[in-house]
């Protein structure tokens, strides 16, 4: 598990730490019922406070995408497609409405700004990226 | 304000100074009684303590210049390099000035003498004002040393009779008295422009007279000088070091015991490493008891002064924080143990000198000493009780007066002075030594219950 | 985890040295396992709190209760288990490193040498040279190894990086937060060096002129304030804008910078849709909040 914490942003780190694993689990690099990193490793890892750690996990845990099994650890729960799809709208939505708000403020026309995401999406998109290898 | 007078403000602004006007005001009422007394020329009446003041005058001035151009920032001040002559020279001045007044009185002068007198006495002064500041640029700084040579200069001019010398130049060889004036002041003068000055005495460690006030000058001159020496006299021997951490290791865990041999370590460690120290310590007291013994009586404040002055400068373990595991129990009884241990010793110490110096009264010779003779005499038992009586007064003094070591001196000194003058029959003595315990165990058990253990900060 | 007794207790606490008060009134409360971050100005009465704990003052008024007892009654047995480290650190000058390590250590049954030697090590302690010797940053490491060998359950460190170079300082960092795995350990650290305790505390405690301002979790600390900008799409912002809880506000006619503390970020994003404008909230550094709260 590779997280990356900035000790001078401001941004509370095990806020850091969840918004990292939170990606990392809707992102599908953490799979369902991995384990995660114990969090006195963690800590040692990060070099941060270890409540830090469980505070964040704890919260995640809270949040229904890691579940305890007792005596072994923390893992990936299994995260119900309704609540992933939430979340992960939630996500994205935060990211285009930023986006959404530059075109805007540049003067961008809809069409224009639409036409630039669908460019930028196929890029990524690996189905699309295959289909026009073909 | 000009560079010199911001200087001249040190005059009224360091409370260090206030003892050395303390001690001139005596000296300059000393001086003028001893006049009063008996106005007879040739006699050497009118200038031993004026020699006394001006070699004094003439450290503490160069002590607060080479001060100044100590502090790091004094380097980098525009002018402030030059300004410690036309300082040094100004007080010089003012003061002969005003001391050579005294030869107004002297007597069997005509009036056309007196002015060239008085004049030639100004410059005596001066001349003997920069002997004094020499001295400490000759010792770099270093005031004890400075002192130290300085005293043993006087010690040795007092027995060829130099006041007597020094008061037949200024009546009768003005001109020479005149002469040596310009001519040391000049030497001062250049000397004192010199660049080089200023370069060596920056941020230099110093064993400075206001060192005894100012904390942190002392240890940085005490850090100073472990680093230098630190292998030849700060060893302790592995030995010593085995003996007291075995005690300590094994001593049961929490118990008052581990921070009595903890204490006792501390204080004995040096002591008992370091064979020069012994050697040291026996010249000392062998030295003062030939004095003791010869002076017969009129000696006895140096009893109570080595254990005083002693006992005033140790670290008791009440105000440590290197060690925190002691509470306020364990510093109490601590300091109670290594207090007694420390007192045993030094009466044991003295009983012994005392026993040995019976015999010795048949065997020393008697001194024929300016016409009289004078005999060794034992030290009397009774004098084995000035430990007993000065160690619980130094000691309370260095609880109360922890912070200001050159307070707690001179305290030591005022009360030695005090003690020897009384004469004590054995029941008021025993009362004393009894009252004087009481006191230091009532102060130390205040302390260790009641007030902050650590200055403020 | 507040269900269990505190390790140390004060209650309004007041001490006063001559004329000026350096404790007005202190109440906290500290429980075992955390790190607490004691910041302050010189001369808030940072370092005179730290010593009632320990017991080297004794208050005025109000009590100091330290592992179950009174300040004035603390033995060897509370005062074992906390290490602390100060600035006028008075170390035995006259002795070797090494001697003054064992002097040390023979006080503690629990000193743990491995730590010591690998203290040693990572620091580049030299235990041959005298105390006296050594440089105020070779002092301080000198001193943080003698709190610290013997592994408290609670170490108070007062200003304790001030003298170290920036990489022992890391190594320091590193060091605490080693101490602080795992077992239930309690550290309390003084600095007005902000970075330093940033990245190690989990609670935050300000002061100013011997009062405590403001003691929170560090976390809820940096998220009790941020910082909104607002940048109007087209046009000009309305002269009013719906926020609450403005600490500061700079703006013209297209753009704002509000400091808003005690809201949180979802209402603010809501309260943010309604003007249609381009809104970013940014958390405040540990700095910014410390001039909000201290200045």
């Amino acid at each position: 598990m590779l997280l990356e914490i900035n000790n001078h942003s401001g941004v509370p780190i095990y806020r850091q730490v969840i918004e990292q694993i939170k990606h990392q689990i809707m992102a599908g690099q953490l799979l369902e019922a991995q384990q995660l990193t114990s969090v006195r490793d963690l800590a040692a890892q990060l070099r941060v406070n270890p409540m830090t750690i469980s505070k964040a996990y704890a919260m995640l845990e809270a949040d229904g995408l890691l579940e305890r099994r007792r005596g072994i650890g923390l893992f990936v729960a299994r995260v119900q497609n309704t609540h992933k799809m939430q979340t992960q709208t939630r996500i994205l939505e935060g990211i285009l409405n930023q986006a959404a708000i530059t075109a805007a403020q540049f003067g961008f026309t809809e069409k224009q700004a639409m036409e630039m995401f669908e460019g930028l999406y196929k890029k990524y998109n690996s189905k699309t990226r295959d289909r026009s290898n073909e | 304000m000009s560079i010199l007078t911001a200087n001249l403000r040190h005059f009224y602004q360091r409370r260090g100074l206030w003892l050395f006007y303390a001690f001139f005001g005596f000296l300059i009422f000393a001086s003028i009684q001893t006049v009063a007394a008996n106005r007879k020329a040739g006699q050497g009446r009118f200038v031993p303590f004026a020699i006394l003041m001006f070699v004094l005058t003439g450290l503490t001035a160069a002590s607060m210049q080479i001060e100044i151009l100590n502090k790091p920032f004094a380097y980098c001040l525009p002018g402030h390099r030059r300004v410690a002559r036309y300082f040094m020279l100004l007080i010089g001045i003012l003061l002969s000035l005003l001391y050579s007044l005294l030869f107004l009185e002297y007597p069997g002068l005509d009036s056309w003498q007196l002015p060239l007198v008085v004049l030639s006495a100004l410059f005596t002064f001066l001349t003997l004002y920069w002997f004094g500041a020499g001295m400490l640029f000759l010792t770099h700084g270093q005031a004890h040393w400075a002192v130290n040579l300085a005293l043993w200069i006087l010690f040795v001019g007092a027995f060829f009779k130099l006041h007597i010398v020094i008061e037949n130049m200024i009546t009768k060889w003005p001109l020479i008295s005149v002469v040596s004036g310009i001519l040391s002041s000049i030497i001062a003068w250049v000397s004192l422009g010199d660049e080089r000055i200023a370069r060596r005495y920056c941020d230099k460690p110093l064993f400075a007279f206001f060192g005894l006030v100012n904390r942190n000058s002392q240890r940085k001159w005490d850090r100073a000088r472990i680093a230098a020496k630190g292998d030849r006299e700060f060893r302790i021997n592995p030995r010593v070091e085995e003996f007291f951490l075995l005690r300590l290791r094994r001593s049961k865990c929490a118990s008052v015991g581990k921070y009595i041999w903890g204490s006792l370590y501390l204080v004995f460690a040096l002591p008992l490493s370091q064979g020069r120290l012994w050697l040291f310590w026996i010249l000392c007291i062998l030295v003062t008891l030939c004095l003791l013994c010869y002076a017969s009586g009129g000696g006895t404040i140096i009893l109570f002064l080595i254990p005083g002055l002693m006992a005033i400068h140790l670290r008791l373990p009440v105000y440590s924080t290197l060690l925190i595991s002691g509470g306020r129990k364990e510093r109490f009884f601590s300091t109670m143990v290594l207090v007694i241990t420390i007192t045993v010793l030094v009466t044991a110490v003295a009983a012994t000198i005392a026993a040995v110096t019976i015999p010795m009264a048949s065997i020393m010779p008697e001194i024929p000493l300016r016409g009289i003779n004078v005999s060794f005499h034992a030290v009397r038992l009774q004098q084995l009780f000035i430990p007993l009586l000065i160690l619980p007064i130094a000691f309370t003094l260095n609880l109360v007066l922890q912070r200001k070591a050159i307070f707690g001196m001179l305290s030591v000194i005022l009360s030695s002075m005090l003690l020897s003058t009384v004469i004590m029959n054995s029941v008021f003595l025993t009362i004393m030594i009894v009252f004087c315990w009481i006191t230091f165990v009532g102060v130390l058990n205040h302390i260790c219950s009641k007030s902050p253990l650590v200055g403020r900060g | 985890m507040n269900s269990e007794e505190p390790i140390i207790q004060i209650r309004n606490l007041c001490k006063r040295f001559g004329k000026t008060t350096a404790l007005d009134h202190v109440d906290l409360q500290i429980f075992a396992g955390s790190i607490i971050g004691l910041l302050g100005a010189n001369g808030a009465g940072k370092s005179t709190l730290l010593r009632h704990i320990i017991g080297l003052y004794l208050p005025d008024e109000g009590h100091v209760v330290t592992f179950g007892r009174e300040a004035a009654k603390l033995g060897p047995r509370e005062l074992a288990r906390i290490g602390y480290v100060h600035q006028e650190g008075e170390l035995l000058d006259w002795m070797k490193v090494g001697q003054i390590l064992c002097y040390v250590a023979a006080y503690y049954p629990n000193w743990n040498s491995d730590l010591e030697s690998r203290y040693i090590a990572e620091f580049e302690i030299s235990t041959e040279a005298r105390v006296g010797s050594l440089s105020p940053g070779e002092r301080q490491k000198l001193a943080i190894l003698l709190a610290i060998g013997f592994e408290p359950e609670l170490l108070i460190l007062d200003e304790p990086a001030s003298a170290l170079d920036p990489i022992a300082r890391a190594n320091f960092l590193d060091l605490l937060l080693e101490l602080i795995q795992g077992e239930r350990r309690t550290i309390i650290i003084s600095s007005h060096i902000l970075s330093d305790v940033e990245k190690v505390m989990d609670r935050t405690v300000i002061m100013k002129k011997g009062r405590i301002l403001c003691d929170s979790g560090f976390d809820d600390l940096l998220e009790k304030y941020c910082r909104v900008h607002i940048n109007a799409v087209s046009g000009k912002l309305p002269a009013q804008l719906p926020f609450d809880n403005i600490i500061k506000s700079q703006r013209n006619d297209g753009q704002a910078i509000l400091t808003i503390h005690d809201t949180p970020r979802e209402v603010l994003e809501r309260q943010g849709e309604s003007l249609k404008c381009k809104i970013e909230v940014q958390p405040l550094s540990l700095e910014e909040i410390y001039r909000i709260v201290a200045g």
